[in-house]
């Protein structure tokens, strides 16, 4: 592309800068367009369809069984959670799950001031 | 006779030749370009790759390759020499696109598809790349004795700034083979360095209020998305720019194999043995490329130094270009997520999260980080598909 690649003069060099820039700039831009195509095309979508069945639901009169259902998920989704937090425990404690008796599992409020986040950083840290 | 049999065996030996090298010069000045200094320096490496824990992966192989290569009679390096033969791999640009695939198969670029206006952070951060390119080709015009790059040579220092191994290893390898050992050694160093050297640069440019801002939660990515982005992202790359389709090509197939799920066996093989097998014959050929002669030369210290400038300008901009996104949402974006985009992934996205919850103890940035870090990858490899088109 240069005529004399083994002597590069300044204005030959700012120029590439710019042109190289300017290419990295415009690829990466066309990627975080192509990005936020993906966004409107799957995120949104499935917002959308997530409101279309509570629509159906409503319209078909099923309310009843489509809470029945949501219970019976947030249930699982606890047994699940249990499950983790007692899996998560006997891997750090390095003992099996039968050893560990858990009474109580109190979920923690988001709004615990920062010093107890730290020092509870600071615990698993 | 035994006599004879004796001093041939000395001359014959390792040990007879290092002393020469040594003690039996015509110019003081030789001295310092010794094998036993290179041997020296082979065990400086080794002690902070084993010890200190610098970059191990890399740094035990390149150390050990250089040991290897300055013993003198060894010849490993020679045309019929073992290490010559597995260095055809590295001197023809196959082992550095080997190692993006695993790169690939192991990133994880949902937080990047989650918020895509931190591929432009990546962007800003290879800045640092082409500054180096001014300031390699400015030192050259300087005239300093024994300092002086080509254009070729100019633009494999400045990929040091990439941050990015492979994509260092690459681009040298095809434009100015002789330096590999020289800037392998500066690029794993820097990387092992990220958290020493960006923390002070990521603070100057950044005031406290800014260092505390709380970024919001990553919306979830699918699996739909994450399967067709590396498809997408190899197609729209790889037609724009030809050239940087071995490290763009192979970092995508490599993300594709692990978020396809059907070729799981691929994925594990690719994230572990091949990757290790490669990173063995990688590390040791460009480590075997350091001998005495062409690493002790004032050039390298220019590499080193130019390597340094590099890193510290592109966590500069990749800082001030966050600084510009913060204003532009209205501090919605904590700006040192942008010293994240030089890549050197995960690195580089640990130190932010460590400076923001210095700032903040309750601020969890590495997710965020995480975004710009690999768009990094991306951004460094096509800058160095840009130096390829420019220079081969």
């Amino acid at each position: 592309m240069f005529n004399n690649l083994t002597d590069i003069s300044i204005p030959e060099a700012l120029l590439i800068t710019v042109f190289s820039m300017g290419i990295v700039f415009a690829a990466l831009l066309i990627i975080d367009l192509i990005l936020q195509g993906f966004r409107s095309l799957f995120y949104k979508g499935k917002r959308q369809t997530k409101t279309s069945k509570t629509n159906v639901v409503i319209k078909n009169d099923k309310k009843t069984m489509e809470q029945d259902r949501v219970t019976e998920n947030t249930d699982s989704d606890e047994e699940e959670l249990v499950a983790v937090i007692a899996a998560a425990l006997a891997a750090s404690l390095s003992r099996p799950v039968s050893d560990i008796k858990i009474n109580k599992i109190r979920r923690v409020g988001q709004e615990t001031s920062v010093w107890s986040k730290a020092g509870r950083l600071e615990q698993m840290n | 006779m035994l006599f004879d049999i004796l001093h041939k065996f000395w001359d014959s030996t390792g040990f007879k030749a290092l002393l020469d090298s040594f003690f039996k010069v015509d110019n003081p000045i030789e001295i310092l370009q010794s094998p036993l200094i290179m041997i020296l320096v082979s065990f400086i490496l080794l002690y902070l790759a084993i010890k200190k824990q610098f970059e191990p992966l890399l740094l035990v192989p390149i150390a050990f390759g250089m040991l290897l290569t300055n013993l003198p009679m060894a010849g490993l390096m020679d045309n019929d020499g073992l290490l010559h033969y597995l260095y055809m791999g590295t001197k023809l640009g196959i082992y550095p696109p080997i190692i993006f695939l695993g790169v690939g198969a192991m990133t994880d670029f949902g937080p990047l598809i989650a918020n895509p206006k931190s591929v432009l952070l990546g962007a800003a951060a290879q800045f640092g790349i082409f500054f180096t390119f001014i300031g390699a080709v400015l030192i050259s015009k300087m005239g300093i004795p024994g300092i002086g790059f080509t254009g070729q040579e100019a633009a494999s220092i400045a990929i040091i700034g990439g941050a990015d191994g492979p994509t260092a290893l690459y681009l040298t390898s095809q434009l100015a083979d002789h330096l590999l050992g020289p800037i392998a050694v500066a690029a794993y160093s820097y990387m092992a360095l990220v958290p020493i050297i960006q923390p002070p640069i990521m603070r100057f440019f950044t005031t406290e209020e800014e260092r505390k801002v709380k970024m919001e939660q990553l919306r979830p990515v699918s699996k739909t998305e994450k399967i067709i982005f590396p498809i997408v992202v190899a197609t729209f790359c790889i037609l724009l720019l030809p050239s940087a389709a071995p490290l763009v090509g192979m970092l995508m197939f490599g993300n594709l194999v692990r978020e396809c799920g059907v070729v799981e066996r691929l994925s594990n093989t690719i994230q572990n043995e091949l990757t290790n097998i490669v990173t063995i014959f990688l590390g040791i050929t460009v480590g075997a490329t350091a001998k005495a002669e062409v690493f002790l030369q004032g050039q390298t210290i220019a590499i080193i130094v130019l390597g340094l400038l590099a890193f510290s300008v592109g966590t500069a901009t990749g800082v001030l270009f966050g600084k510009i996104m913060h204003k532009a949402t209205g501090g919605k974006v904590n700006p040192l997520i942008g010293a994240a985009g030089v890549s050197a992934v995960p690195m580089a996205a640990r130190v932010v999260q460590k400076e923001g919850q210095k700032a903040n103890p309750s601020n969890f940035l590495l997710m965020h980080a995480m975004g710009p870090n690999v768009a990094g990858v991306i951004g460094s490899a096509v800058a160095a598909g840009i130096l390829l088109l420019f220079f081969s």
